[in-house]
């Protein structure tokens, strides 16, 4: 949603209230970092194809589409103790390690169903470096735009609170945030 | 030659009122001089926050922030006090003080939570309002802990009402003494869970009444064109429907419409200026926080409204041959009995079945529990005083099942569709006023404008400790009749000063030997000057208190220009 669509929706919503356009000038600030530069960015498409395995893609899009290994490279860079990041990497060392010893083959160009049948052994087995893995791949798939507006209803303008209302079939989470 | 560049000077900046701060008080403060018709000079420390306009994050979809509104941990380790507040993140960090820019010395473990710029907390602020009851006034008196209230609850009773019909308050009435009914906006209602715990909880224990919150969303349209509520409760970025009170969004807007509002920002009030011979002060100093030029400007009457522990600390800096330990200290309890709200327990609880059952928008509120220990027939040997409870019941999303066992297509549908019920609240306890909880100035750790910093030395003691054991039991048990299950209670063990409910340390009294303020909030020795602010609290009790402070520092006002007309002041 670019700038002019948030002014005419603000616009609909608040009955023509005018609302200066420095509010938004916000909205311009945050670029996308530099993904590129992430550290262990050769890291991403592996990433990536772990998370689609978690949440691929159904009538809705999956990690993959919603860039979910860009997520978690910037998370360890920036919003995790120094201590976890370095026992996620050596943890997905060990993890591509033991594929490779499992099936002689890396994770990336092994068929679709040695990669399940790999995660699944760590998924049942609670596999720590898997688990912890999979609340960032979860996190950063219904944090994005697509898990927000598509896998989750997202109301951006509610207008109104109703509290006690049956549930419709078919309804999805409210996608929340603060 | 130079006297009369002087005088023209001090004509410039004289006025008829100043009130230090924009916040809370200050706004309120600025509200009722203008519209007395008072010249006013409101002076804030930080910098510009203009209603709406400067709101840059209000209207930004969650997944456009940079870090998806998280916090970084190199923020956090710049800024270990302030992100320690639940309203900090990407959205919000804007608004608190920079850790620091702003230090002083926690002699015991304090998180001093600020927002310096115009408004201040009243941004970022929770917005639950409720009265002080008639107990309240008289608990100091009853159980000999604190001064005695100079004034009761009839005294106060229509300034809360004064106050809510402009402010815009939501609620019930519940014909509930802890919290007497004011002039409210429609309330906001509980969903499924929460009208189950209510009913089942309230029927074994009758004396616990859980009521929808009273909060400072405006369920109608308010006043020149505020709300209503949209009900996004992304309220802490401020704004942009004017859907709760704010300094930004209702006083400040209502003094400047007069004319008669001059509002100087970066303006950090370095001390008052008290003239021996009139008896009274003149005017007060003020540090440009940029330029750190000094300049005096000067009224007949100076309503202090700086946060209750920057509003203690201008009176403490601000010394003269009559008052060495700052001005109206004569009876040494300044900057003694800080409180702040015992937030250390928190509870979470699922609920099993209504599944068919769920909501709709984003409710700015939740259910709130008041009182209900030593009060009426109950009776605690353990501890003194009570706490009131807020909280919620939601259903959980992804969050709640993120690394639960399952793959592909199934888990993702699961994590999509909305979960169980989820039981949250947190108690807040009143704090007993104590003499050695206090702060003080610091004359050898100076901050960048080269003013003293604050001492502060505070710290819960064996009531507040009490306090939590008798909620640890409470909370569980009320949830346990209501059938709720995996039910934890947990100590934070959290610093006072998380509560951001600080109050206490230039207390209202009779007695000026014993407390700084008469019952108008006016300094005892000093009568052209009023703190209308937390500070002046002689208690806290167990509701959340911006209410009152806008109560009182309106009646103050109320006070200060009749004082005026009668040439007293």
């Amino acid at each position: 949603m670019n700038r002019r669509e948030i002014l005419q929706r603000l616009a609909v919503i608040s009955g023509g209230m005018i609302i200066a356009p420095s509010a938004l000038t916000a909205l311009d600030h945050w670029k996308n970092p530099a993904l590129a530069l992430l550290p262990n960015a050769e890291k991403a498409p592996l990433l990536a194809e772990m998370a689609d395995i978690i949440i691929p893609t159904t009538d809705t899009p999956g990690a993959k589409a919603a860039q979910v290994d860009q997520y978690i490279l910037l998370m360890l860079k920036d919003c995790t103790p120094a201590a976890e990041v370095a026992k996620f990497w050596s943890g997905l060392q060990a993890f591509e390690d033991n594929f490779q010893k499992q099936y002689g083959t890396t994770f990336l160009v092994a068929s679709a169903d040695k990669r399940l049948e790999y995660l699944q052994k760590l998924d049942k087995g609670r596999d720590p470096f898997f688990v912890g893995f999979k609340g960032l791949a979860v996190a950063g798939y219904f944090t994005s735009e697509i898990g927000m507006t598509q896998a989750q209803a997202y109301l951006p303008l509610p207008g109104t609170y109703e509290a006690d209302i049956p549930l419709k079939p078919g309804q999805k989470s409210w996608a929340d945030y603060f | 030659m130079s006297v009369n560049i002087n005088n023209v000077a001090k004509k410039k900046n004289t006025y008829d009122a100043i009130v230090v701060g924009s916040g809370m008080s200050g706004g309120w403060a600025a509200k009722e001089f203008c519209e007395k018709k008072m010249k006013t000079l409101v002076l804030e420390r930080g910098g510009r926050y203009n209603h709406i306009e400067d709101y840059t994050t209000s209207m930004v979809d969650p997944w456009k922030f940079p870090h998806r509104n998280n916090m970084t941990e190199a923020e956090k380790e710049a800024n270990p006090i302030q992100s320690k507040c639940y309203a900090w993140n990407e959205g919000t960090k804007h608004l608190f003080v920079k850790d620091q820019e702003h230090p002083y010395q926690q002699v015991k473990p304090f998180d001093w939570v600020r927002g310096y710029h115009v408004g201040g907390k009243s941004i970022m602020w929770a917005r639950q309002c409720y009265r002080l009851g008639e107990h309240d006034f008289r608990s100091n008196s009853e159980d000999g802990h604190g001064n005695e209230w100079p004034i009761g609850y009839q005294d106060l009773a229509p300034w809360y009402s004064y106050v809510e019909r402009f402010a815009g308050i939501s609620g019930n009435r519940d014909g509930l003494p802890q919290i007497p009914d004011g002039e409210f906006l429609p309330p906001m209602e509980l969903n499924a869970a929460e009208k189950h715990f209510k009913q089942k909880s309230e029927a074994r224990f009758p004396n616990r009444k859980i009521i929808i919150g009273r909060t400072a969303n405006h369920t109608a349209p308010v006043g020149e064109g505020r709300g209503p509520c949209r009900y996004r409760h992304l309220c802490h970025r401020g704004c942009p429907f004017s859907g709760y009170f704010s300094s930004n969004s209702a006083t400040l807007p209502a003094a400047e419409r007069t004319g008669k509002l001059t509002l100087k920002t970066d303006s950090i009030v370095h001390s008052i200026i008290y003239d021996e011979k009139l008896g009274k002060a003149t005017g007060v100093r003020v540090i440009d926080a940029l330029t750190k030029e000094t300049t005096e400007y000067y009224a007949k009457v100076i309503f202090v409204c700086a946060a209750t522990l920057n509003s203690t600390w201008l009176l403490l800096n601000s010394t003269s041959n009559r008052f060495q330990n700052g001005l109206g200290n004569d009876g040494g309890v300044l900057g003694h009995y800080l409180v702040d709200h015992n937030y250390r327990v928190r509870v979470s609880a699922k609920l099993d079945g209504f599944l068919d059952r769920f909501y709709s928008g984003r409710r700015p509120n939740g259910f709130y529990i008041p009182r209900f220990r030593n009060f009426g027939s109950d009776k605690q040997k353990d501890f003194l005083r009570g706490y009131a409870t807020y909280g919620e019941c939601t259903r959980s999303n992804w969050s709640a099942e993120a690394t639960s066992e399952g793959l592909g297509a199934d888990f993702k549908k699961m994590l999509s569709e909305p979960g169980g019920w989820n039981f949250f609240a947190v108690a807040q306890g009143e704090m007993l006023p104590h003499f050695d909880n206090k702060v003080s100035l610091n004359h050898d750790k100076k901050d960048q404008w080269g003013l003293p910093t604050l001492d502060i030395d505070c710290e819960w003691k064996a009531n507040e400790d009490a306090m939590v054991k008798d909620i640890m039991k409470t909370l569980p048990e009320m949830l346990e009749v209501a059938g709720f299950k995996d039910i934890y209670a947990w100590d934070s063990h959290q610093a006072p000063g998380l509560g951001i409910h600080e109050m206490g340390t230039c207390r209202m009294g009779k007695d000026p030997k014993t407390s700084m303020l008469n019952g108008w909030n006016q300094v005892h020795t000093v009568k052209n000057v009023f703190v209308t602010d937390g500070s002046s609290l002689p208690s806290q009790g167990s509701q959340n208190p911006s209410v009152t402070f806008m109560a009182l520092t309106a009646r103050a006002v109320d006070y200060a220009m009749k004082e005026m007309k009668k040439r007293n002041i």
